[in-house]
């Protein structure tokens, strides 16, 4: 990785890293079969069985595409404030990941562009990744 | 390299069935749970425990030499025992893993118990993984599940009604099992109003937590002949496939991956079609599930699957009956008891021993599991042809 990249603290580091003040989402590639993957491959390449040692890791640009999103209405988890949203995004390097999209379903629409932005994070500790509208993750 | 499937080794034949009811989280003790499905697994067959040569015991989490614990109150008869744990796939391993044995030669008789009850506790091999996930809340199979009904919904026209359907048949067929955790048929109006889950998915379309105890018993056919086992009491095992991924990134669409080639294969060394199954008990957790996996299974068409199920054709009397038992979402889904339960219905029905919920002329079944991970076990059950049935 770019010698400017910081992975975050702790498991983080497996899915965030920092230059300077700005969060990247962080990815992986397989130097065996080009697997690119989000979160990075941390044990080794889940495609080819390649070891940690031939996976590097990148920084991705955070921008994907909206597959599809569902409304959770229920705290299935410890923590959880509902109702939120989850989505399928395509990131635009390849990997496509399940996470928190920041505005409701009604203002989702698939095929939409998104911007990972992170949120909650302190100084050197990742915080949590939210998808939110491209337009909107800009202003 | 050549491979052995089950079929071409020693014929083996379930000969005994028996269950603890599948019951909401309670006071019943697991070894209460497993020894009651033994026992009436027993005397179905009309064996004694020392006739057992060997146990495997599907348990997610119960804990350690849960297996042993269990099968030493039922006799001090010096069998071979193991615990295997392989998520909601672990009745199905368990099964698996008694009809290769004795297919081998190993052993003559064998049991498959499954037993497990829904504790606060449940460590969970993913939660020590320690890769970090973008959300927590996007990797709960709910989740997951709901997030593939709304692609299914676009790519193949169908309707939320349609897929509440599979809870609606799959609750009715459980109001009709007298071991099914639901005894209540519920009407496509209140599964559609009941509380949201996530998406389109209501409570009713998710399985629910419970306790419970199952148990299949095996055996050769020297064993048949020796035991006087009747010819219509014993149902072949023709074909045993099990898998895992081959696919990355979609889980939902691994699982249907998984489903499509192990069924294939399944099939395949059964020397039996699709549109011969007549019977189906398959892993339908959250109800969309269902379509999805009986399309994969070749039972319909592609995209035909939530219609299938809508138009009454994987009813009980359809043209193919899908979870008679009530399925995981009403019989219950206690985990390990889950995939033996699943042969104990078959074998059911293929004796024509099914009352209320008997599928007329059922001759032939696939019992279908997915576990976490994920893994992938299909089985075909079969009726031999008896008095010119």
């Amino acid at each position: 990785m770019d010698e400017h990249f910081e992975r975050a603290e702790g498991a983080d580091g497996w899915i965030a890293a920092r230059n300077g003040d700005e969060w990247h989402v962080l990815g992986s590639r397989c130097r065996s079969c080009a697997r690119l993957a989000a979160p990075a491959d941390r044990f080794g390449c889940l495609q080819c069985g390649a070891p940690t040692e031939q996976v590097d890791f990148l920084p991705l640009s955070g921008r994907g595409t909206l597959l599809n999103a569902v409304t959770v209405f229920q705290p299935l988890i410890a923590d959880a404030t509902v109702p939120l949203v989850i989505g399928r995004i395509a990131l635009e390097e390849g990997p496509v990941v399940s996470a928190q999209i920041g505005v409701e379903e009604e203002q989702l629409s698939p095929g939409m562009a998104l911007q990972a932005e992170m949120v909650g994070a302190s100084a050197s500790a990742a915080g949590a990744w939210r998808f939110n509208p491209a337009e909107e993750a800009r202003a | 390299m050549s491979t052995v499937p089950l079929g071409a080794m020693r014929p083996v034949h379930v000969v005994g069935i028996g269950l603890h009811p599948y019951q909401f989280p309670g006071d019943t003790p697991y070894v209460t749970l497993g020894t009651t499905a033994v026992r009436g697994a027993l005397a179905d067959a009309g064996l004694s425990w020392p006739d057992i040569q060997s146990a495997y015991v599907g348990s997610g989490t119960i804990g350690m030499a849960a297996g042993r614990v269990l099968t030493k109150h039922l006799g001090a008869s010096g069998l071979s025992v193991a615990t295997i744990e392989n998520a909601s796939a672990s009745g199905s391993t368990a099964f698996r893993s008694a009809c290769i044995e004795v297919a081998s030669g190993l052993v003559d008789v064998a049991i498959a118990i499954g037993v497990d009850k829904a504790g606060p506790t449940i460590q969970r091999a993913f939660t020590r993984e320690e890769i970090p996930r973008f959300s927590d809340m996007a990797e709960l199979p709910v989740v997951k599940f709901a997030l593939a009904a709304e692609e299914y919904m676009a790519q193949t026209g169908a309707t939320a009604a349609q897929i509440a359907a599979v809870a609606v048949k799959n609750h009715h067929n459980a109001s009709l099992n007298p071991y099914a955790q639901f005894r209540k048929p519920r009407s496509l109006e209140e599964v559609l109003g009941a509380k949201k889950v996530a998406g389109i998915i209501t409570a009713p379309q998710c399985c629910p937590r419970g306790d419970g105890g199952a148990a299949a018993i095996v055996m050769s056919e020297e064993a048949l002949a020796r035991f006087g086992i009747a010819p219509h009491r014993a149902v072949r095992v023709l074909s045993s496939v099990a898998t895992s991924d081959r696919q990355l990134d979609d889980e939902i669409a691994s699982a249907v991956e998984i489903t499509r080639r192990m069924t294939a294969q399944a099939l395949e060394h059964a020397a039996v079609a699709p549109e011969d199954l007549d019977i189906v008990e398959l892993h339908e957790a959250f109800s969309i599930e269902e379509p999805l996996y009986i399309e994969a299974m070749g039972i319909c068409g592609e995209g035909e699957g939530a219609h299938f199920i809508a138009t009454g054709e994987a009813d009980i009397g359809g043209r193919c009956a899908v979870n008679a038992s009530g399925g995981l979402l009403g019989m219950g889904h206690p985990l390990g008891p889950t995939g033996v339960g699943q042969i104990a219905e078959i074998v059911r029905q293929l004796r024509g021993e099914a009352g209320d919920r008997q599928h007329p002329e059922a001759r032939t079944a696939l019992a279908h599991m997915i576990g976490l991970g994920q893994v992938g076990f299909a089985h075909i059950l079969q009726m031999d042809r008896h008095d010119g049935r």
